[in-house]
């Protein structure tokens, strides 16, 4: 793909291609903004979309497939993965927990707060004596060596 | 967490030859360490070797001691081992003892909402004499590594509760001591 250099000249050369370019990338990026948790499309992200210029260049507006075509851009990807690798995390999905377990234990820590994966060790508040009761005793049935790290992922200790 | 000490290390607290020491503590379990594999006994197996009119130079042998961190667990089926660690005591060190059981006690009743820990307390109670933090205050009253028991006691009982029998057979006990 080129580097938009003659779509952006085109665009200024004229008022009117100017404001469509304007209102189209506008919603453009609080669309992906909503669509791709988070992400903050650039403009030089949404010139190399085909969507993009077409919607400005046209007459046709803007086609519904662009999400698809942003979804390809590197930043897009790598923060999907990163999500779905979160939200894998948290929900204790076993693969996703192997493969982050190979990292170093400093770089866990670090790549996890990039992440802001949230434990589900919920604040003991929420505990009623029932739920510790059961915690505590499937904990005792554990090796003295992994009773510690199952207490403190169920808010025991 | 463990302390061990030396069998050079017990001969020279307790002012005693090298071959009188090691003969006090052959029969006793020991780890070797180091490249010159150095016998380490546990402190506590040691203590019951001390006669009497030692027991003066009871702080020197914790002095002599080596501390090395380690996990909570104090170990499996050690009741007898408590048992005749605390028979060894007089009755000070017994006073020091019951302290810490009912500190003990106490941060675990407002450490825990539920019950489920408590069929241990038994069991428990006998073993804290284990902890190396706790036979320091215990044997030689020095409380400057005792831990803060609202935020020890309830993971010290997680990793040491265990269903063994409270009433361990008294033979197991005379061979112990």
């Amino acid at each position: 793909m080129d580097d938009g250099t003659d779509f952006k000249n085109i665009v200024a050369s004229s008022d009117r291609l100017k404001a469509r370019f304007e209102a189209v990338t506008t919603k453009m990026i609080a669309d992906g903004k909503q669509a791709f948790g988070g992400v903050t499309l650039s403009l030089q992200d949404l010139i190399q979309l085909p969507s993009t210029r077409i919607a400005v260049l046209s007459e046709d507006g803007l086609s519904d497939g662009w999400l698809n075509e942003a979804r390809k851009l590197e930043r897009v990807e790598v923060h999907l993965r990163a999500l779905q690798l979160k939200a894998d995390l948290e929900n204790g999905n076993e693969k996703a927990h192997a493969e982050f377990g190979k990292l170093a234990p400093a770089a866990r820590i670090s790549r996890a707060r990039e992440l802001g994966v949230e434990t589900k060790a919920t604040d003991r508040a929420d505990h009623s004596a029932e739920s510790e009761a059961r915690h505590l005793r499937l904990c005792l049935s554990l090796s003295p060596v992994a009773r510690l790290s199952y207490a403190r992922q169920h808010g025991l200790i | 967490m463990a302390n061990y000490i030396t069998i050079m290390g017990y001969a020279e607290a307790l002012s005693l030859s090298y071959p009188r020491a090691a003969a006090r503590l052959r029969h006793l379990h020991s780890e070797e360490r180091g490249a010159r594999a150095v016998r380490l006994v546990d402190l506590a197996d040691a203590l019951l070797t001390v006669r009497p009119k030692e027991r003066g130079a009871l702080p020197a042998l914790f002095a002599m001691a080596t501390e090395e961190p380690g996990p909570l667990f104090v170990g499996d089926s050690v009741l007898p081992r408590c048992r005749a660690l605390i028979a060894w005591l007089d009755s000070a060190q017994r006073e020091r003892l019951f302290r810490v059981q009912v500190d003990f006690t106490n941060a675990l009743a407002i450490g825990l909402r539920s019950s489920a820990i408590f069929e241990h307390l038994d069991a428990l109670r006998l073993k804290l004499i284990l902890a190396p933090e706790i036979l320091r205050y215990v044997v030689i009253g020095d409380d400057s590594k005792l831990p803060n028991f609202e935020g020890w006691a309830v993971s010290w009982s997680i990793v040491n509760s265990r269903f063994e029998p409270v009433f361990a057979d008294s033979h197991t006990e005379k061979e112990a001591a």
